[in-house]
Parts: structure tokens; sequence; C-alpha cells
């Protein structure tokens, strides 16, 4: 919609006094009520930041959280106008401002992407499946897995369990992340290196499953390719149940 | 030989995950019956998740779905978090039929629900606690 250049000078007035809570003049609008705009706005962005990180917001001192809140809504210009990606832009300024370091928290940063990927994977366009074929005979194939998934590699296990505790095992923790054709459920699933290495090969999707596994004994230093391949399917059948293996590329 | 191996690994493994946890020595000379090689825990849900490390289960993934004024009813029998998104969460209203769409995941309709969260509320008509039914 077109706006007169007034109107949208007023509007741009209005939108930065709601940031910074520098006091203004607007022309027809009573001052004294101008401040529950800011208010009611503020409240939308700490909701929904609090809402997208409700770990991170229990483990996070109060008053360290709202400081972190107050300084990104203040000064931080969003660049999506889709409110729901805003925790992103939290989080991305998070790291820029290296509150982590300010505050003491080397978790922080984990911490805050973990819990976005959930919102990112659940809310992520569709993306089209893969021609398979229901198979749990994966060995001399090319192993078809689910497209809707994210899989990353945190310093701190805050998946597993609280921050506190994860600070002290600070290490390569590797997560994968799936959302589930069906129910729309983001599913976690926390992996071992090998594991890892096996799952990236797959995604590549030019070997077949024995070729990795050669590749596994060469690279892990294993000699017994009949439990690397036992554990393997194992673990391969474990994650179709869940929906994310599906099955051979036809 | 450890060195050639090395290099070997590092062309291999260039741009992959794995990339710095295997070229380090420990994981070059894991004990082959190293039974963490083969660790992997399913953890669950989102909800599952949360509900292990806080013993609550709102999902912030839904809170961009549950709008400004809806039932409290339908909230709870989804789990839902927060209240509304109206800056005071006091206004507006949304059938129950509509959770059970949402339940039912018909995702298009899901993602366009969801940039509701941009909307309507903090805007004037609600904030001030007066309006719709809770």
């Amino acid at each position: 919609m077109l706006l007169k250049t007034e109107t949208y000078q007023h509007q741009k007035t209005l939108a930065e006094y709601c940031r910074n809570g520098k006091e203004i003049t607007l022309p027809g609008a009573i001052t004294e009520r101008l401040p529950h705009y800011r208010r009611l706005v503020f409240n939308i962005v700490n909701d929904s930041l609090e809402s997208a990180f409700p770990i991170a917001f229990k483990y996070v001192e109060r008053v360290h959280w709202n400081e972190m809140v107050v300084d990104f809504f203040s000064n931080h210009k969003c660049t999506d106008p889709q409110v729901w990606r805003m925790p992103f832009e939290f989080y991305g300024y998070v790291v820029e401002k290296e509150f982590h370091e300010k505050y003491s928290l080397p978790w922080l940063n984990d911490l805050l992407y973990f819990e976005w990927l959930e919102v990112e994977l659940y809310m992520m366009e569709d993306i089209q499946y893969p021609l398979y074929k229901d198979s749990e005979n994966w060995l001399g194939k090319l192993v078809a897995v689910n497209p809707e998934h994210k899989l990353i590699k945190l310093k701190y296990p805050i998946h597993k369990m609280n921050p506190k505790k994860a600070k002290e095992n600070k290490g390569d923790h590797f997560l994968l992340l799936f959302r589930q054709k069906d129910s729309g459920k983001v599913q976690f699933v926390g992996l071992s290196t090998l594991y890892v290495f096996i799952l990236e090969n797959i995604f590549i999707g030019t070997k077949k499953l024995d070729e990795i596994l050669n590749d596994v004994l060469y690279f892990f230093g294993i000699n017994d390719m009949e439990l690397l391949q036992k554990n393997t399917h194992s673990f391969l059948t474990d994650l179709k149940s869940k929906g994310f293996v599906l099955g051979i590329y036809k | 030989m450890e060195k050639q191996k090395k290099n070997l690994s590092k062309n291999l493994l260039k741009g992959t995950l794995v990339a710095g946890a295997l070229l380090s020595v420990s994981a070059l000379s894991a004990a082959p019956q190293s039974s963490n090689l083969f660790d992997y825990s399913v953890l669950g849900s989102g909800a599952e998740v949360r509900s292990e490390l806080l013993h609550t289960t709102p999902s912030p993934a839904d809170v961009f779905e549950a709008k400004c004024g809806e039932k409290k009813e339908a909230k709870k029998s989804e789990g839902k978090s927060e209240e509304g998104k109206c800056g005071e969460g006091k206004c507006g209203e949304k059938s129950s039929e509509k959770s059970k769409e949402k339940a039912s995941k018909k995702k298009a309709e899901a993602k366009k629900e969801s940039k509701s969260g941009e909307g309507k509320c903090g805007e004037g008509k609600c904030g001030e606690g007066k309006c719709g039914d809770k």
C-alpha cells in the first residue's frame, strides 16, 4: 500500500520510539499514551523469544536475559518481515555481540542454535522426497533418507543435559534433527562420530552402503566388518522406524 | 604411514562435519571395540527433549501458531506454550476446529497460519485485556 510521505514518517517515528523509548512528538498522538505502544510491541518480541528459547530462558539469569532482549529490541533492525524468523535474528545478534563471553555462558550460542533449529525445521518448506523403494536390505544399495533434516555439531551436549552440566562436557557432539512426514514433528537423535560419518556419506549419495562401510573400516581402524554391519543395520532400521531412513533408491 | 593416512583423510573428509573429530589422533587410533563408536540416542520430539530438560512440554514451533486469544482449552489440548500473542494475550477467539486441523498437520495451512504471529495484535485492538473469551 502506498503511503503519503508524511504518514510514512509518522509511522517510522513511532516505530523508532517503540524500539528505543526515546521521547518523540507525534502530531495528533497523546504523548502519555505512547508508552503503551512500546510496552505492547516489546511484550510481543519478548514473548516470542521466551517461547522460541524456553531452555535458554530458564537457564540464563533473568537479568542477563532481559539485557539481551532489550539490547536486541533497541539496536537490531530485523531484516525479515516474518515474526517467526525473529528468534534466528536474535541468535545471530547474540553471537555477534558475544554475550556468551560477557555473561560467561559458553554454551549459550549452542543452546540458542539448537532451540532455533526446531522452529526452522518445523516451519521449513516441504522438500520433495526421493523416489525410493521400501527395503531394509541396504548393503550394495544407495540408502534413501528423509531430505527434511539437519545434521549439526555442537560444542556442548545441551541436547542431553542441562547447560550447567553440559558446560563440563565440551567436545564434539553431533545431533541429527529431522521432520517426520506424517506428524510434522521434529525428532532429535544424538550420534557418534562413526554414525555421522556414515550419514554424511549417505547424504552425498554416491556410495553404496558397503562402500561406505569399507571407508569406515579404514578411517576408524575397525577390523570387524561383521560387527560393523550388524550395528549399522540396527541403527538404520531404528531410524527407519522413526521416519528418517526411507529405504533404498529406485 | 600415519602422516600419509592423515593427508589422505584430509582430502577425503574435506568439508564434512566429522572432519575435525576424525582427524584428531584419538579418533584415528580408536580401539575397534570401543563401544561409543556405535552409540546413538533417539531423544524423541522437541517436546520430549524439552520435557527432559525443563519438565514441561511447550513447543517453540507451536508458539507461532498460537495466536492472539486462542481458546484456553484448545491450547491446553495441544500442550501449547505461553498465552496469546497480542502483547498481553487477552483478545480474540479461535475455534477448536483450528486446533484439530493443526493436529492433523496440514502443513501448508499451518504455515500460513503461523504468519499470524506478525499480526493483528499489538496494534491496538487487543492488549487492553477487554476482548475475546479466554
